[in-house]
């Protein structure tokens, strides 16, 4: 089993970690699978698909639109779908698919052994279950013998419908049908810490039996159980393992304290492709207070051409998609500018504030590190500290900003970044009324920047004091209106004072400027935040489950219109 | 105002203090008032753990055991709370993944404590 987990074909990235991704991350589920599918020839010869198989094809494609609803808000999957856009299964073709991680990959489970083979119950379920036509199952059977990447696959595929479609999860139970099933009949269970799982499986099957009737999927919830015991087995032959994918989410990050979120996904069909010069096209947009998610567009054309200017087009990119609340999208972009140009102080400061914004502490640290480097060489100490101990690397990074702010303590010489630079690291260190100091520092030297503002409003915000921080937003929003992030946080205000309907409205306005001409769902990086945001404004604040069953990722926000004003 | 605790979940829960001073926090006190012990340890359940109880019947969040018992109780490792209450970690992982959690008490009272219940951050 060792093979599977550190074996010199796995490369940087384990066989679990991607396993991994690939469960959370439904999109590359779809694509892969398909994608795999036509590898294998087997649909190569039946091009015209018969509209079951479009149908499924569309089912994975809804839930991929939905991915980002981790807490059992998904019920309404099947009656609310997203809208397709006309040319989905063009889009599938469109998706960059990594090949070395593919490759990779595919070695990694080659050399491992297929718990399949062992469980071919599991295996007949599956089909079942899915409703896969029967030729489809021969394929996917003969892949699941010969390709072992498909094992993979189509395990992350249960992990994927257990996530979606269970209902009955002990803590996130949001759950409508949930709550519908223990009306009535609070059910007081003691469970001791040995066995809860198995308790909760036990109530699991009872709600289940019980609901048998009225459940429209009844089958899904058998897929959980599968996955379940696939688990159990997995504990009982091989705890070495079992205990290695538990630790997967801690091990993720690397010695930079980095996530591996994986390629920068482009958006397919941009009409910018064919701009004669999309990479002035963007800042024009920028400057003229367009829309961030057509700039950013533009900017995404100039990383798809081979010019000279790619490396600004990743910067450029990264922070427009900050602006325009697509935290990983931006981060992965400015990763790319940084690795172009280990100097570009705009792309290391961003990157910095995008994982203080993520909660990878060390890694935001390291990029202020390594700004403070690139603009003042001669502070940096070179001193080595320990990257995992996370209060370490605060305490050497802070020490440098304040000798670097102490250079030029005095008005106009004051260097501003420096000031942001240590409001960030205050501010991860929740000494929130420094961190206002230093942001208050910079916008004396920048009144005009609609990112300091907002950097003040959210430091204010954080630290309770949300009436200050809307008068914060509101002075960025006026300075540019089409900033999202800084709806977004406004939207976080008003929630926080309990002015929910006013909530909605900016996190609607938010969304609804992630519309492009070509994309009224809001394009391939969504912005899980906004719409897991409104959902909660509906479900929590405004006690509206028909609201917030229509907020899914993807969905088209005009449908709102008639309730509110956007 | 540096917290002295070592664990993530220390600033998370400092944070959460705040939020149910707000309105939204009231709000909630009042749809949910039920009290929640978690059982927060560095690195491996049940080894250094410390004990917070968030009382959403009171609006409060103290450091420290119950005084009567509370509805439910949850174990966890530091990261795994921070990054299940800030959303990162899909819960459905956290059940089926090996000692991630632990729950004691009723299982109602459990499913009522998502992460909805957490302020939403902002963003710089």
């Amino acid at each position: 089993m060792s093979g599977l987990l550190g074996g010199a074909d796995c490369g940087p990235s384990n066989a679990l970690k991607n396993f991994s991704k690939h469960v959370d991350s439904d999109k590359s589920l779809q694509r892969d699978r398909m994608q795999n599918g036509m590898q294998q020839g087997q649909f190569r010869e039946q091009r015209q698909m018969r509209a079951e198989d479009k149908n499924m094809m569309q089912e994975f494609y809804n839930q991929g639109r939905q991915q980002d609803m981790p807490y059992g808000f998904q019920h309404g999957r099947q009656s609310n779908a997203s809208p397709i856009p006309a040319n989905w299964d063009a889009d599938f073709a469109n998706f960059n698919v990594p090949m070395q991680e593919k490759a990779r990959m595919e070695q990694a489970f080659r050399s491992a052994p297929r718990q399949d083979q062992q469980n071919p119950q599991w295996r007949r379920d599956f089909f079942e279950q899915q409703h896969i036509p029967a030729e489809m199952q021969g394929a996917a059977t003969n892949s699941f013998m010969n390709a072992p990447m498909n094992y993979g696959m189509n395990m992350g595929g249960m992990g994927y419908n257990m996530g979606m479609q269970r209902s009955a999860m002990p803590m996130y139970g949001m759950n409508e049908q949930v709550a519908v099933n223990n009306k009535g009949k609070e059910k007081l269970v003691e469970l001791s810490s040995e066995n809860w799982e198995e308790q909760f499986k036990a109530l699991d099957v009872q709600d289940h039996e019980e609901r048998q009737d009225e459940s429209q999927e009844p089958t899904q919830e058998d897929d959980f159980r599968d996955f379940e015991s696939i688990w159990k087995d997995m504990q009982e032959e091989n705890p070495a393992l079992a205990e290695e994918w538990a630790n997967e989410f801690d091990s993720s990050l690397d010695s930079q304290g980095r996530p591996d979120l994986g390629e920068y996904m482009f958006e397919p069909n941009n009409v910018y492709m064919t701009h004669a010069n999309p990479f002035e096209e963007g800042q024009r947009l920028l400057a003229s207070g367009g829309s961030l998610s057509e700039a950013a567009l533009c900017f995404e054309a100039v990383c798809q051409r081979d010019g000279d200017d790619i490396q600004k087009g990743w910067s450029a990119l990264g922070l427009c998609q900050a602006q325009n609340e697509k935290e990983e999208a931006a981060i992965k972009a400015l990763e790319n500018a940084v690795k172009l140009d280990p100097k570009d102080l705009q792309a290391l400061m961003g990157l910095a504030v995008s994982y203080t914004n993520d909660g990878y502490d060390t890694a935001a640290y390291l990029s202020l590190e390594r700004w403070l480097e690139a603009k003042y060489p001669d502070l940096v100490s070179g001193i080595q500290v320990n990257n995992n101990d996370r209060t370490e690397v605060h305490k050497t990074v802070t020490a440098q900003f304040i000798k670097a702010a102490q250079l030029s303590p005095h008005g106009a010489e004051m260097d501003a970044d420096v000031q942001v630079g240590l409001g960030v690291l205050f501010y991860g260190d929740e000494e929130y009324d420094k961190a206002v100091d230093c942001f208050s520092a910079a916008l004396r030297i920048r009144p005009d920047d609609a990112l300091l503002w907002n950097r003040l409003g959210a430091t204010l915000a954080n630290s309770g004091k949300s009436e200050d921080a809307i008068e914060a937003y509101t002075r960025a929003l006026d300075i540019a209106p089409t900033f999202v992030r800084c709806r977004y946080n406004l939207g976080v205000s008003c929630i926080n004072i309990g002015c929910y309907e006013e909530a909605a409205q900016h996190l609607l306005t938010g969304l609804a400027m992630h519309q492009t001409q070509g994309d009224v769902g809001g394009g391939v990086n969504l912005s899980t935040n906004l719409w897991e945001t409104l959902r909660r404004v509906f479900l929590v604040g405004m006690n509206r489950p028909d609201l917030s069953k229509l907020a899914v990722s993807g969905a088209d926000v005009n449908q709102f219109r008639s309730e509110f004003e956007f | 105002m540096s917290n002295p605790s070592p664990l993530k979940s220390a600033a998370l829960l400092e944070q959460m203090k705040l939020h149910l001073a707000s309105g939204a926090g009231k709000d909630l006190t009042k749809k949910i008032g039920l009290v929640y012990q978690l059982n927060i340890a560095p690195k491996k359940i049940g080894v250094d753990e410390e004990i917070y109880i968030v009382d959403l019947k009171k609006g409060e969040v103290t450091k420290g055991k119950y005084e009567g018992k509370p509805d439910a109780t949850f174990s966890f490792k530091d990261s795994d709370f921070v990054a299940v209450a800030t959303g990162k970690m899909n819960p459905q992982m956290a059940f089926i993944r090996w000692g991630a959690m632990k729950i004691k008490g009723s299982l109602s009272a459990a499913q009522k404590f998502t992460p909805d219940i957490f302020p939403k951050p902002s963003k710089l």
